[in-house]
């Protein structure tokens, strides 16, 4: 079976099945439809329960003292929030987009390229609302767009591991 | 929930379910932040001045399987495009550009797809079932991460392809935006045509982007402000048939008409209740016209008696409201009331005349027509009348509707006629992103007024 | 459809010929044009005046400047020429210009007719024998987007049925 349907919905004039991401296998993988387990559609809660494993897995270790916001001036916190700017999109017409802020935790390698970004643990609980969800992926598409490059900070205030805190607002 | 929480620019991501699984309910509630530290008092940067760009999306043809499935592939495709292209939230990147090929199902090369700026894909195939079934498969990937963020695949038959592709349009729509689509949906109005002293107006049907285009009538009677009922394949409309103006039901299955009541003089202005029981609309009376509530299985109740005119009613989404038209203040204003009629207040009151008034299905917004000395305009207010915006201004344009989703307005645009003979008079279809851009024309095949969207279809 | 042009203009010929005068006692007039039949439609827009003109937003048989007398005398004449052809019954069709919106536009021009109609009563004309309907801004007479051919729109005319 080349595709794993975990529901489908009788849409009247059609059957749609919910596809499983594709990329259950390796990436690079060249199978055409990589093959699902075999094991039945994981239930919400296993789900949830396996993502939180895998976020905590991923997230770059807590190091004390990592986060460098704060040891930044005005002038380069500017910077920096000039550089992100450039990829910075939200929905204008959406009905409560002009309120939202969603805060990030970026970190970066030793030459100030943004490694990974993740969303602020406090904004988390928000990302059940689908209008919330989109507009803080825009926020994380700006952010680890390749064209922001290197972030512009003195040598002294970048390595490997450093973080710093964005808040993305309309 | 991987693309989420984290998203990395190497793709380790790509080991996540599909984010579509994980929603849970949450309200959205949050603190407004001092400038320059979070809720805790950590520092943060800010990043605000953010722009409106569209999202920029790879839709490569989906791939097809030998005969009618690839011309499909080429055509399901192109309608996505097209849809994604209209709404102004998205920019299709020109195909020229791609880099290699994707086969429609298998994890892309996202190296490729970065490269010329995607930060959406979308791919398909399709196969033959025997006979004219097809089953059509998408997947939407998140580019950056590397994700498949979601993944549908349809079932149907050969016929069915554009509605597929509608369908398809709005689950991208939803997943990107977080709002739900309106491209499955239809747009009845009223086709013109003749010169205008003895036009002729026919209820006429398509689809959102101008195809299926059907006309209903056949042009013998005067056919006036159709609108959709909120379930069933129905509109109401008004009609001169007989040359007895008055609110009729068309039945879009059977393609009959039947008078909507019994009423002495000429009703008109009609719309759906929420609940598809009864519709509220106007009956003229010696004084002007009262606003009455029509049940569909019979009876009728008077809601106003002003003495003025009060038309063009409109429920709001709850079913507990109705907003208005009347002159009872001495011009066009528009009024709110209770359902029952009761408790009318005026709520505009800017400068000119208000018209045509249409509740938003979100219920945050009444848009409206507002004529000033020498132009028309199509805006917005809240229900309260505050907040007021115009989004566009031209000679003559008025009747807007909304599409199902609160997001887009559609109305029509009169040019002036440049002599004597009307010649130069145009009336065409238009909409608007509520947020005031994207303007666009809607091609028909002939002239057209009285747009009215339909729900998204069932 | 060219009868209602040709009635406009005679409309506005009698309202220059009749403006100062105060004929208290309509009488039948004599019919000027060679080939109508007395009593006929033609008769009506070519010898009576078949329609009145309202102000801008407005559906009163009063009107601003001349209009008043005119309005009035045009309807003095058509209860007359009712009231001498009994066997004609008329229909009386408002009509507004293209400066305001559709539904709106219907019901103004409903209150048009009823006003045309109720003026008529008032003289003699039997109830029974007018009925009215109202095209909104969906049957102009003058196509032009001018203030003259909107003034020329916002009518109510009279027609035999």
């Amino acid at each position: 079976m080349n595709h794993a349907p975990s529901a489908s919905i009788a849409l009247g004039m059609a059957l749609a099945v919910i596809l499983a991401p594709a990329a259950w296998a390796e990436p690079g993988s060249d199978a055409h439809v990589p093959a699902r387990p075999s094991e039945p559609p994981p239930s919400l809660e296993t789900t949830l329960e396996r993502l939180r494993q895998l976020n905590r897995a991923n997230q770059p270790a807590p190091v004390a003292g990592s986060d460098q916001t704060g040891r930044l001036d005005r002038a380069e916190q500017d910077r920096i929030a000039d550089q992100l700017r450039g990829g910075w999109t939200y929905d204008a017409g959406a009905a409560r987009n002009a309120r939202m802020t969603v805060t990030l935790l970026l970190t970066l390698d030793a030459d100030g390229n943004i490694r990974s970004a993740s969303i602020d643990p406090a904004d988390q609980p928000h990302l059940s609302d689908p209008a919330y969800r989109a507009f803080a992926e825009r926020a994380l598409r700006a952010a680890t767009n390749p064209r922001v490059g290197p972030l512009r900070l003195p040598k002294d205030k970048i390595f490997d591991g450093a973080q710093l805190r964005v808040r993305f607002r309309p | 929930m991987t693309d989420l929480l984290s998203m990395p620019l190497r793709r380790r991501g790509l080991v996540a379910a599909s984010t579509a699984l994980l929603a849970a309910p949450a309200l959205w509630t949050r603190p407004a932040h001092a400038q320059g530290t979070t809720a805790t008092g950590s520092a943060v940067i800010d990043v605000d001045r953010a722009r409106t760009d569209p999202i920029p999306v790879a839709i490569p043809v989906f791939v097809g399987a030998g005969g009618d499935t690839e011309r499909l592939g080429r055509d399901i495709a192109g309608v996505i495009t097209n849809n994604l292209a209209r709404s102004g939230l998205f920019r299709p990147i020109d195909p020229a550009a791609f880099i290699g090929r994707t086969d429609g199902g298998a994890t892309p090369n996202f190296q490729n797809w970065k490269a010329i700026g995607a930060q959406a894909l979308v791919t398909g195939k399709i196969d033959s079932q025997g006979g004219d079934k097809v089953r059509v498969e998408f997947r939407l990937w998140d580019v950056l991460p590397g994700l498949q963020i979601q993944g549908t695949a349809y079932t149907t038959t050969l016929g069915n392809w554009r509605r597929i592709a509608h369908i398809i349009s709005d689950v991208i729509y939803e997943r990107m935006l977080g709002e739900k689509g309106y491209f499955d949906t239809r747009v009845v109005y009223i086709a013109g045509s003749g010169p205008r002293d003895r036009r002729v107006k026919r209820l006429a049907i398509m689809d959102q982007d101008s195809e299926n285009n059907r006309f209903l009538t056949d042009g013998g009677f005067l056919a006036l402000t159709p609108r959709f009922h909120p379930t069933r394949d129905q509109i109401a409309f008004m009609s001169y048939v007989n040359d007895k103006p008055r609110v009729y039901l068309f039945d879009l299955g059977t393609g009959r008409q039947q008078m909507l009541g019994n009423f002495p003089g000429i009703t008109l202005s009609p719309r759906f209740a929420p609940d598809g029981n009864s519709v509220i609309m106007a009956q003229t009376t010696a004084s002007g016209s009262d606003i009455y509530l029509v049940g569909l299985g019979g009876g009728a109740r008077r809601l106003t008696d002003s003495g003025a005119i009060d038309v063009s009613p409109c429920f709001s989404p709850d079913g507990t409201q109705i907003v208005f038209n009347s002159d009872r203040g001495g011009d066009q204003q528009l009024y709110v009331m209770g359902a029952d009629g009761s408790g009318s207040k005026r709520i505009s009151f800017g400068r000119g005349r208000y018209a045509t008034p249409v509740w938003s299905p979100r219920g945050d917004l009444i848009a409206f027509t507002r004529q000033s000395s020498d132009t028309f305009a199509i805006g917005v207010m809240r229900p309260d009348g505050s907040g007021e915006r115009i989004l566009s201004e031209s000679f003559f344009c008025e009747a807007p509707t909304w599409a199902p989703n609160g997001r887009v307005l559609m109305f029509y645009r009169e040019t002036a006629a440049r002599d004597s003979r009307g010649n130069g008079y145009s009336s065409r279809l238009v909409s608007i992103d509520i947020a005031g851009f994207n303007e666009r024309a809607i091609a028909t095949p002939t002239d057209a007024s009285d747009p009215a969207w339909s729900p998204l279809l069932q | 459809m060219n009868i209602q042009i040709l009635g406009a203009f005679a409309a506005v010929a009698l309202l220059a010929a009749c403006s100062s005068s105060e004929t208290a006692k309509p009488e039948p007039v004599a019919n000027p044009v060679k080939g109508i039949v007395p009593g006929s439609q033609e008769d009506l827009v070519a010898n009576v005046g078949d329609r009145i003109f309202f102000d801008f937003d407005k559906a009163t048989v009063k009107g601003t400047g001349a209009k008043t007398a005119a309005n009035m005398t045009t309807l003095d004449k058509q209860a007359a020429w009712l009231a001498q052809w009994k066997q004609n019954n008329v229909q009386i069709a408002g009509n507004a210009d293209e400066r305001g919106t559709s539904e709106y536009n219907i019901a103004l021009a409903a209150k048009r007719a009823t006003a045309s109609r109720d003026y008529l009563v008032a003289k003699g004309v039997a109830a029974t024998r007018i009925s009215t309907i109202s095209y909104g801004k969906d049957r102009p007479v003058a196509l032009g987007s001018n203030e003259e051919a909107w003034a020329q729109n916002r009518n109510a005319i009279t027609s035999v049925r």
